[in-house]
């Protein structure tokens, strides 16, 4: 007799979710083994136990919580729908229709503008002593960075979201991905596209530069759902360089009451 | 907050996926609190169980365009949850505090001063601290079905769903949970009475 094919039984028994012919067999079984007899009274106790675990009950800053989020999506969505919309969409319609469309040809047009740029400039430029060009150097090398970003900011926001969910896949601490996800935190305009970017940089939270560009972006974000997740984030970092911030942020009347509870919570953490 | 009745989850998840935002607090309303639970008999973490829900409401609306006419909304959102939890376990993972998702058990683990419920530390002994803390030790995959068919009460069949498997592999591993959690019950009230 295998009671180990009774006892697998033994939750749809209790449950009462057993066909009648199977429950019958199990009942005459019972009858007669010692084994599963006490298999059974354990388990029972063991549900009643279960049973007895009060139901956990979320406190109230997770609806308010909730629903600010609700609120910054919706008046998001709104915006989207606004009176300049159909032109702006035209402009960017206009815009990707005659310029690349992927991102590898979009850079290589880009660099292909920059050499011929420079190219022509020592060609009309006269040549200038070697410190200035090389500050002028710096400078292209900064634009480049800044029209990289540029030509992901023209792509609708949901392409953006995906490209910040593409980049939770990709590990390590640096490189371009990770300087991607921060400016995004740091400037796209769109709170969903922002908070996707703090999700990807969880990945990454133990690195010090992340965490400072993660703490530089909490100065300057007006979203109260983004400002709750990036307090969030840098609280489960342990990033106690954050601390002098959030002792303002819960001291500010005009802030957002659960930004404030939030930036309170962080300190209680570091504590 | 009254909760609408009137229309089903799935009903009113088609309504958020076709633009009507605030349907969403109605399924807020409906799921949060077993959400909640869901999390906390998970991770034993109230503070991280509080960001997850609000996670799992993010991605639903992240995502609420891939919501299906023929979709169930319940193993959707509890699709989404165990995603994220998965997530949240493995960023826990790189700090050693916890040994149940490595399988290792060690049972001073039952008896520890653990948990931020000051009231369950007071109590240590208490049979639901006992549980609470015996099924906290369970390895990750044992943890997961029990919580979703014995406290969540998720039947057999949806569990399978969501895990990919047969309604009989969902049965035989909740069995072999509830025989685990059982030892470790056991063990664990022999060692407080001693």
């Amino acid at each position: 007799m295998n009671c180990e094919h009774y006892q697998e039984d033994f939750l749809d028994y209790h449950d009462g979710t057993m066909p009648e012919v199977r429950l019958l067999e199990i009942r005459e079984h019972l009858k007669t083994c010692l084994d599963c007899q006490r298999a059974w009274a354990g388990l029972q106790a063991l549900q009643a136990g279960i049973d007895a675990v009060p139901t956990p009950e979320p406190p109230d800053r997770v609806r308010r919580r909730f629903f600010a989020m609700l609120e910054t999506h919706t008046a998001a969505e709104k915006r989207r729908g606004d009176i300049f919309g159909p032109a702006r969409r035209g402009i960017s319609r206009w815009v990707e229709a005659i310029l690349p469309q992927t991102p590898v040809f979009q850079a290589a047009a880009m660099l292909a503008l920059l050499a011929g740029g420079l190219w022509l400039g020592t060609r009309v430029i006269p040549q200038k002593p070697d410190p200035e060009i090389a500050e002028l150097r710096t400078q292209v090398q900064s634009m480049t960075k800044l029209l990289a970003y540029t030509a992901v900011q023209n792509q609708p926001a949901s392409d953006r979201v995906r490209t910040m969910l593409a980049s939770t896949s990709v590990s390590g601490s640096g490189g371009a991905a990770v300087v991607r996800l921060l400016n995004s935190l740091a400037l796209d305009p769109n709170v969903n596209v922002r908070l996707s970017a703090l999700e990807a940089l969880y990945r990454h939270a133990d690195a010090p530069d992340v965490r400072a560009g993660v703490l530089a972006a909490l100065s300057r974000e007006t979203s109260p759902v983004v400002q709750v997740a990036i307090i969030d984030f840098l609280t489960a970092a342990k990033a106690q360089e954050a601390q002098p911030l959030f002792e303002r942020i819960s001291q500010q009347p005009e802030t957002n009451d659960t930004v404030r509870a939030a930036a309170r919570r962080g300190i209680s953490e570091f504590l | 907050m009254p909760v609408d009745t009137s229309f089903s989850d799935h009903e009113l998840m088609l309504a958020v996926r076709d633009g009507d935002l605030p349907k969403l607090g109605d399924l807020f309303e409906r799921h949060h609190r077993p959400l909640y639970g869901f999390f906390v008999h998970l991770t034993g973490d109230r503070i991280a169980s509080e960001d997850l829900v609000q996670l799992v409401f993010f991605r639903i609306l992240k995502y609420r365009r891939t919501y299906r006419d023929e979709g169930k909304f319940s193993a959707w959102i509890y699709h989404i949850a165990r995603r994220i939890a998965a997530d949240h376990g493995r960023e826990l993972s790189r700090t050693p505090s916890t040994r149940a998702d490595t399988g290792e058990f060690d049972p001073a683990d039952l008896l520890a001063d653990e948990g931020p419920d000051p009231a369950e530390r007071m109590t240590r002994d208490d049979d639901i601290a006992i549980l609470r803390r015996s099924v906290a030790s369970l390895p990750h995959e044992h943890r997961e079905v029990l919580v979703m068919s014995r406290f969540q009460h998720i039947p057999h069949k949806d569990i399978a769903t969501l895990l990919n498997t047969s309604t009989g592999a969902v049965k035989a591993r909740v069995h072999r949970a509830m025989k685990l959690l059982r030892e470790r019950v056991e063990h664990a009230r022999r060692a407080s009475a001693n």
